[in-house]
């Protein structure tokens, strides 16, 4: 026994060395590589920076790249999916028109695969050895977390976040394009309280986004004489939803304000429903696609977007109709909650500043991106507010419909964010 | 000898490593820096898993809720309490582990015989548990996890560039692989590699069967613990996902692949496996998922020593044409 393990021992030591061998070749192969594409970087930084002074007319034609970092597996692959071809959609189009500063651009795409360990891998491939320009993505506020300090801080590069989240993100290089709470919630709750309905109950999953929302309706139902009811936090992969249902019933409130997350959404509103709840239910999670999974008991219910199929809007209209035939796959899914509307726009808020500063650097987009302004984009215009980090955005009161269909109820026209101020 | 010949191999790694890495800063990136970086990290959650299944035959498919401990620990004492000494951390990371890992060892080892299903279920588990309780606790930070976790200094000194936290990762992992080389080559090795083998009869032969393995499964999670800790300080972020199933079953698999009973194998396979990883995955993200599925399955049905039995295989092979035996060759390894 200890003679035989020995030589097993001695053999180890030797076939450890001969892996190891294969190992560092694997790595000489990335590495040379990678040599290559940094020498040429090298070269053409030198060459731009003698030339610069010489040659202002001398045009630089290599491609501007753009990270796109999203969840093209797991929990939220279909998000992602439906992420990528917006992102592709955009870019195309920004292509057809002549690129930016007159070079093309070019996407890298990377899949974080609903895990943000996995993220902060891919974060830092995308800006350290893409070397890209820009980086827009990310589905839940996790991935967020644990890739901005990688992309904006320790990477300098600028960093899109293209979701509607809980707010209070004001790190430098970090660009918030979707809505904030204050964004989705006072115009619908003001306008609830305005009609006498003054008895709120508040639910959502128990995590930041329900909890930092939630936390916004309370403040303005207390901030209008309203009175909250009832405030009920449920696990996250809550499937069983019949005792919050009851809760709620019994609760008789003029209005449910709830942000329960899928696959619970359908079954909680259909008890919520079918139980003869009388009073409102308003959410900032409604929308033409999750109205399709609630079925028809979708009928009545209040949600505020950054964007409905319906808006009437035909430059919005034309453009999803667009995409819709280019991408016949992901048509259905060119939604509010699915973020496409901040995808699109968050790319050409960014190239706004890139054609503002006259070049792709941090340091300078960090200055014009402060004020870009866009008004052709899907869902309305929609500008940065000066030193908030975050974009005024054309918001829409929408009432759904059993067919999944969403009537407008009221345009609420630009509402501004109140975040780091 | 087997000592020797064992602590050559590791010495060979370490050494080679360490040689070769000046190269990878010049001619690399801060991306190819840090995925070495993760790969020394996540080596020392698979010694852990490795020294628990592979030497001890307790199947922990839990083994990342110490890693997870100690990456939030670490966290919350570099973040919330301003501690950014990297001794301190990691005791503070380890420590946690370890406390964390006997109380549960006590709990699933002593007054009573447990099959290896029954350690994998209950672990498994425990997993899927721990990643919940993270994912609802708001004090740290709920799904969200901790960001922005400060880089760690020693005696004063900013550890804040790629290359550096290298070399605090490849001294950590030199360090504990050296312990786990003395502790499997030790009389305790011999010990923990005889309950693997056979619980009963060791037990006859008059060895404290429940103490050595919750000892073993206290020191395991003691280790993974510290391979979280310094994680949470080289990457800056800590999230749930980090004490659940997803990583546990990992280290396993690397394990596997690598070929249990091995300290090289499981590194290997972790190395190959993270390197290929992330370029497989963008290239092709929906096949290959399903493409390291099929390896594990032909891993374990051609090759279930894993990778480190690959020339062994073929040399039993050879011989075995040479002498036109007709015996099946999986007769013959074992």
């Amino acid at each position: 026994m200890k003679r035989k393990s020995m030589t097993v021992g001695s053999r180890g030591a030797l076939r450890s060395v001969a892996l190891l061998a294969t190992v560092g070749l694997v790595l000489a192969g990335c590495s040379s590589s990678d040599t290559a594409s940094e020498t040429e970087a090298e070269a053409t930084a030198t060459q731009s920076e003698t030339t610069e002074a010489a040659a202002e007319e001398e045009v630089d034609t290599s491609p501007i790249k753009v990270g796109v970092l999203t969840d093209l597996t797991g929990a939220f692959g279909i998000v992602g999916q439906s992420n990528q071809a917006v992102a592709q959609f955009t870019i195309d189009e920004i292509n057809a028109n002549g690129g930016i500063l007159g070079r093309p651009v070019e996407l890298v795409i990377v899949d974080s695969a609903s895990d943000p360990a996995v993220g902060a891998q891919v974060a830092s491939k995308l800006v350290n050895e893409d070397q890209v320009d820009v980086v827009i993505g990310g589905v839940a506020s996790n991935m967020r977390e644990a890739i901005k300090d990688i992309i904006a801080t320790r990477g300098n590069t600028p960093y899109i976040w293209p979701a509607s989240y809980e707010g209070n993100e004001c790190t430098p290089n970090v660009w918030n394009v979707g809505a904030v709470p204050n964004q989705q919630v006072d115009p619908v709750v003001n306008r609830l309280l305005a009609e006498g309905k003054k008895t709120f109950f508040l639910t959502g999953n128990d995590y930041l986004y329900p909890r930092s929302v939630l936390a916004q309706v309370r403040k303005v139902v207390e901030a209008g004489g309203g009175e909250v009811v009832g405030e009920e936090y449920v696990p996250l992969d809550i499937t069983d939803t019949s005792t919050l249902v009851s809760k709620v019933l019994a609760s008789n409130a003029d209005v449910l304000f709830e942000i329960i997350v899928l696959p619970a959404t359908a079954p909680f509103i259909q008890g919520v429903v079918d139980g003869g709840f009388e009073g409102e239910i308003v959410g900032t999670l409604f929308d033409e696609a999750i109205n399709g999974i609630i079925g028809t008991q979708a009928d009545g219910l209040l949600g505020i977007q950054d964007y409905f199929a319906t808006i009437d809007d035909t430059f919005s209209r034309d453009k999803v109709a667009e995409f819709a035939a280019a991408y016949p796959d992901e048509a259905g899914l060119f939604s509010a909650t699915f973020n496409a509307p901040a995808w699109y726009r968050g790319l050409y808020l960014w190239k706004t500043a890139v054609e503002a500063a006259g070049t792709t650097d941090a340091a300078e987009v960090e200055k014009t991106m402060d004020s870009a302004s866009y008004d052709a984009l899907i869902g309305g215009p929609a500008s940065m507010v000066p030193g908030t980090r975050h974009a005024q955005l054309t918001m829409y009161l929408g009432q759904m419909n059993a067919d999944g269909s969403v009537t407008i109820i009221e345009s609420l026209g630009s509402v501004v964010p109140e975040q780091c101020g | 000898m087997v000592i020797k010949g064992r602590n050559a191999a590791a010495i060979a790694i370490i050494v080679a490593i360490a040689a070769a890495s000046p190269f990878i800063f010049i001619f690399g990136n801060d991306y190819i820096t840090g995925t070495l970086t993760r790969i020394l990290i996540l080596g020392l959650l698979v010694l852990s898993v490795e020294l628990a299944w592979g030497q001890t035959g307790m199947f922990t498919l839990g083994q990342a809720v110490f890693f997870g401990v100690g990456a939030y620990s670490a966290a919350v004492v570099a973040k919330d309490y301003g501690i950014t000494d990297v001794i301190a951390i990691l005791s503070v990371a380890g420590f946690a582990g370890l406390i964390i890992g006997l109380l549960i060892g006590a709990f699933l080892f002593t007054g009573r015989r447990v099959s290896e299903l029954y350690v994998a279920l209950f672990t498994l588990a425990l997993a899927y548990a721990a990643q919940r309780l993270a994912t609802s606790w708001s004090a740290i930070g709920a799904a969200n996890g901790i960001p922005g976790i400060p880089f760690p200094t020693l005696f004063g000194l900013k550890l804040d560039s790629g290359p550096i936290l290298f070399y605090l990762a490849l001294v950590v992992f030199a360090i504990f692989f050296f312990i786990c080389l003395w502790v499997v080559n030790s009389q305790f090795g011999l010990t923990m590699n005889a309950i693997r083998d056979d619980e009963e009869r060791a037990e006859f032969f008059g060895y404290r069967r429940q103490t050595i393995q919750v000892l073993v499964f206290t020191g395991t999670a003691g280790l993974a613990a510290v391979g979280g800790g310094l994680f949470a300080i080289t990457e800056g972020f800590v999230s749930p996902s980090l004490l659940g199933i997803a990583l546990s079953t990992s280290a396993v698999l690397w394990v596997v692949l690598g070929g249990k009973g091995t300290f090289l194998g499981p590194l290997l396979a972790l190395a190959i496996l993270q390197i290929l990883d992330r370029r497989m995955q963008d290239a092709f993200p929906q096949f290959w998922p399903i493409a390291i599925g099929g390896l594990l399955l032909i891993t374990i049905v051609f090759l279930p020593k894993g990778i480190m039995s690959i020339p062994q295989v073929l040399r039993e092979r050879k011989s075995q044409r040479v002498l036109r035996h007709s015996a099946p060759i999986r007769e013959d390894i074992q």
